[in-house]
């Protein structure tokens, strides 16, 4: 069984999605059309090879009402001999963290063919419920205001808030070698925020931000990264602002279908409190 | 309604251009709501190169006016109102073979379809047109052979009328 993810170009070489709300009950009519890339390549035609692949295609969804799914060839190739190309079935269902995957069997033939490519498109109503991060970044006025401060548009190029995958695990291979025991922390980037408000008092600046549809079910990371240029200082001087989630230390946050909605607060940490 | 933009075979010099490609009508338009619509275009394509081994690219334009309920392009800028879905794969194949006396084998062969473009909306013969551009891929091998391939697609377009 292989994956095909849509995060990565080479696995899945487009994908475009239409999404529209029908106004009942969450429900959503999806079309979903993509290009994936098994890049499958055979080398005999005596026996016909055939395989599963699931494509991820990372559209959110917590259960599918009704679909049609039609899977073709892309593109193909053979050197001169018999050959079987073949896209046999095609299925759409929801995983474990409320994506939609595709199940797609693949047959081959051929001394040499190659299927490297097959098209999908996914025609569906859906359940789904919007989930959803939200807080706000809180930092001293003092320390930067830019122009036109009560407008949200004026930080989105300072704020970068990204909520991304988070995974740990302890190294448990190579007994004897010095990393056994340590634990790896990894973090995939999966979806952007977008600046939505802004609240100004004397002391203090307050930006809202959230993050639209996060997978659910998953330990997400939420961070804020920002780079901060001060003009008025002479000369112009460019530095960053560094955040720590405040109901977390760590800004790990978890979404469900149950509770779709999450806050993660931020706050400026000052420079004497950073970890050296 | 569909049609190919003048241009389709110019970019490669051995494609010859044929009179049947079959463009589809427009199908299952649906109202999602008063002011969101999806319509479903399907079409098909068959364009014919000659051999000589060498690998070609292809840019199509799929071309069809917007004659759809509720569309007012003149309220706002479309380009910002349109977005679809596209899938587009191989339905029909064939080669002639190695006419090569005494040869009666396959040929090497490479059909791919590349890329879909995003929607894009022109105006063109006083009339609003949606488009998006496609690339295939296709390699022969000769000598004196000839090959056929029918690209289909299958694009949904969804679009907002004026508020």
């Amino acid at each position: 069984m292989w994956e095909l993810d849509k995060r990565n170009p080479d696995q899945v070489a487009y994908q475009h999605e239409l999404s529209a709300d029908l106004g009942i009950g969450n429900r959503h009519l999806l079309v979903v059309s993509g290009n994936a890339t098994p890049n499958w390549k055979v080398d005999t035609d005596e026996l016909m090879y055939a395989t599963d692949v699931v494509v991820k295609t990372r559209v959110p969804a917590d259960f599918i009402e009704q679909k049609t799914l039609t899977v073709g060839l892309s593109s193909i190739a053979n050197d001169d001999t018999a050959f079987t190309f073949a896209v046999d079935s095609a299925d759409a269902v929801i995983n474990d963290v409320n994506e939609i995957d595709l199940k797609v069997s693949l047959a081959l033939q051929g001394e040499w063919s190659a299927l490297n490519r097959f098209s999908y498109q996914l025609v569906a109503t859906v359940i789904r419920t919007t989930s959803e991060i939200s807080g706000r970044i809180k930092w001293p006025r003092a320390t930067f205001l830019p122009d036109n401060p009560e407008h949200p548009a004026s930080y989105t190029s300072n704020l970068r808030v990204t909520a991304s995958l988070y995974e740990a695990r302890h190294v448990s291979s190579g007994r004897e070698g010095p990393d056994f025991g340590t634990l790896v922390e990894t973090i995939t980037p999966v979806a952007a925020g977008e600046i939505v408000g802004v609240d100004l008092d004397p002391e203090f600046v307050y930006v809202k931000y959230r993050v639209v549809n996060p997978p659910k079910n998953q330990q997400l990371k939420i961070t804020v990264d920002s780079s901060v240029r001060i003009v008025t200082l002479r000369p112009p001087r460019s530095f960053e602002l560094e955040f720590a989630g405040v109901q977390d230390r760590k800004g790990l946050i978890q979404v469900t279908t149950a509770n779709p909605n999450g806050v993660m607060d931020f706050d400026w940490i000052p420079e004497t409190r950073r970890p050296r | 309604m569909l049609r190919l933009a003048d241009d389709f075979f110019t970019s490669a010099p051995m494609i010859t251009r044929i009179p049947t490609f079959g463009p589809g009508p427009l199908n299952n338009l649906a109202v999602v709501s008063r002011r969101h619509y999806l319509g479903e275009f399907i079409g098909e394509g068959i364009p014919i190169f000659w051999y000589d081994g060498e690998l070609h690219t292809i840019t199509a334009r799929v071309q069809t006016g917007l004659d759809l309920p509720g569309w007012d392009p003149a309220a706002s800028n479309p380009k910002e109102r349109i977005t679809h879905s596209v899938s587009m794969s191989l339905v029909g194949l064939q080669n002639g073979g190695d006419s090569t006396p005494g040869n009666d084998e396959g040929i090497r062969f490479q059909y791919s379809i590349e890329s879909v473009g995003d929607a894009d909306v022109v105006y063109e013969n006083l009339r609003y047109w949606y488009q998006f551009d496609c690339t295939f891929t296709l390699l022969l091998d000769g000598p004196e052979l000839w090959n056929q391939v029918s690209p289909s697609w299958t694009s949904w377009v969804s679009y907002a009328s004026t508020p």
